[in-house]
């Protein structure tokens, strides 16, 4: 079975604005981060993968099918979870009853092992005990890992999930990281997010993605060494810095170009970002 | 970590039957159609003392008036179903269920079938109340099979418009309206041989009439069922659809506008 996707020359405009441009990629199983300032063209991509947005021009395989032909796409939508950025929900649902509503839109129409299903998710996702509740009785925590329950549901080999950590307290967080690391049969995961220490935690490959055109592709370590060299610190706030900020100590830490004979600075993914994203997570920083 | 993660596949009737039955009872605990359940279930509970304690009670007024409770109960569902209909727009999960394998027009469609459960159980109560009234006391207006049926048709009916309504005007609105417009339109002196003459009638004319009444309900409920899928689905099937709502209607029509008047009339 293919677990892959592959976009060739993918193109998405809104009026005038290139959401993505020509945006050629290979995404294999494991954890893949997406990194991008707002705007980047995360979500445009997401959408996109998820079936739900055509892109203007170019090719897209999806687990070895084409979701531009009818029978393909519903094929492709079985094998895939998908958790949006702003997830709606029924509010006058119990969290039982939309997973298990999202269970039959999945085609698990055995009752007893869809049921089995939504309890295993809820389960995962550690809403058993509020299973019975009404949704809008969650709060805005709970409701981000209901979201996330039903894109897991029938273990989907492509999982797309679009911040899904926004919102979610460190504890909440590391469960979430907990669970994505554990997903059994290792299906492809593409999570956006603006959460860099996730990207570290969980994900073998990232992919930063700036003004519609990819930026950087390799593993979070290559793309922290690709500011070596360009951060440094001084007692003294360097105008010719890309960005800089004032430190707990009271020194400044700079990125950009140094200047000759600065305290070079053990860099980050956070900086190795500011740099690979440039103007755009500036815009987005300041 | 590998696990065996086999889910036994399904075909569309078995996705359809368990949304149906899904929809089915979420309408029947849905507050707006309770309220209107409880209208001519009140009526019919009224009726009851009524019957039991008053021997010379007779089945004139009060039928009437659990009649109109049960029309008002089939609003009142159209209201509920057009609600559960808009639910995706209303809470912003048109996205995320876009990207799962059942599409919109199956979802509809299951939406527009639900709607068989509340008619099922206001079909029961109407015929429960005319069974008791039966055999409690003088029939001087009677409810025949036919007019049973056609409450059940009419909440068909309503519930296909109250989809047809969320996938066209995407609006909680125009719906009540539409009904509440439906209700004061409808001719006041029992004439079928009226295109707007939805209503079960308190004397149907004759069974053939009121059977011909009834294809005109059906007819009317395929079309608004067809408006429900088409916006997403264009297959052969809702062409096919679209024409038998259209020969139904049309073929109605024709008998019960022109109808003699002692076949019409009261």
């Amino acid at each position: 079975m293919n677990n892959s996707i592959e976009l060739e020359g993918v193109t998405k405009r809104y009026g005038s604005v290139h959401a993505l441009d020509r945006v050629d990629l290979t995404i294999g199983s494991g954890i893949t981060g997406l990194l991008g300032p707002n705007g980047a063209g995360k979500t445009t991509l997401l959408r996109i993968l998820a079936t739900v947005l055509a892109p203007d021009s170019g090719a897209t395989v999806l687990l070895g099918r084409d979701p531009a032909m009818s029978d393909d796409r519903t094929e492709i939508r079985r094998r895939l979870g998908y958790m949006p950025q702003e997830p709606g929900f029924y509010r006058n649902f119990t969290v039982f009853e939309f997973v298990d509503y999202v269970g039959i839109l999945k085609q698990i129409t055995d009752r007893s092992q869809r049921h089995d299903e939504v309890r295993r998710v809820l389960d995962h996702v550690d809403l058993t005990e509020v299973a019975r509740r009404k949704i809008k009785a969650l709060s805005g925590g709970m409701r981000r890992r209901l979201a996330l329950a039903q894109a897991l549901l029938a273990h989907p080999d492509l999982l797309l999930l679009d911040e899904p950590t926004a919102g979610l307290d460190p504890e909440q967080r590391l469960r979430f990281r907990a669970v994505v690391s554990q997903l059994p049969n290792r299906p492809v995961v593409l999570l956006s997010t603006h959460q860099t220490e996730d990207v570290v935690a969980l994900c073998e490959r990232v992919i930063v993605l700036a003004s519609g055109v990819v930026r950087f592709d390799g593993t979070p370590m290559t793309m922290t060494e690709a500011a070596r060299g360009r951060v440094w610190t001084a007692t003294e706030q360097d105008i010719g810095a890309l960005l800089s900020w004032r430190m707990g100590d009271g020194k400044f830490r700079h990125i950009g170009d140094p200047p000759a004979g600065a305290a070079q600075a053990e860099p980050t993914i956070d900086d190795a970002y500011l740099l690979l994203a440039g103007r755009d997570a500036l815009t987005v920083a300041s | 970590m590998t696990v065996d993660t086999t889910i036994t596949p399904a075909t569309p009737n078995q996705t359809m039957a368990q949304l149906m039955q899904f929809e089915g009872r979420k309408l029947l605990t849905s507050p707006l159609f309770l309220i209107g359940l409880a209208l001519p279930a009140l009526g019919s509970l009224v009726f009851f003392l009524q019957a039991l304690n008053d021997p010379s009670a007779t089945w004139v007024v009060d039928g009437w008036t659990i009649f109109v409770g049960f029309v008002l109960a089939a609003i009142f569902t159209m209201v509920a179903v057009n609600r559960a209909a808009l639910r995706d727009d209303r809470e912003h999960a048109r996205e995320q269920h876009d990207a799962l394998p059942v599409g919109a027009e199956t979802r509809m469609l299951a939406m527009v079938s639900a709607t068989l459960w509340p008619a099922t159980v206001l079909v029961v109560l109407l015929g429960g109340v005319t069974g008791f009234a039966a055999t409690q006391v003088e029939i001087v207006w009677p409810i025949t099979v036919l007019r049973i049926l056609q409450i059940g048709a009419l909440v068909l009916l309503y519930g296909a418009l109250g989809v047809a309504g969320a996938v066209w005007l995407r609006n909680a609105f125009m719906i009540p309206m539409i009904g509440i417009a439906f209700y004061f339109m409808h001719p006041s002196d029992e004439i079928l041989a009226s295109w707007h003459a939805i209503w079960p009638f308190a004397t149907p004319g004759t069974p053939v009439m009121a059977g011909w009444h009834l294809v005109y309900l059906f007819g009317l409920t395929l079309a608004f069922t067809v408006a429900a899928v088409a916006r997403t689905g264009r297959g052969r099937a809702v062409v096919i659809a679209a024409i038998a709502a259209m020969t139904m209607i049309g073929a109605s029509l024709t008998v019960l506008l022109n109808c003699p008047v002692s076949t019409c009339l009261v």
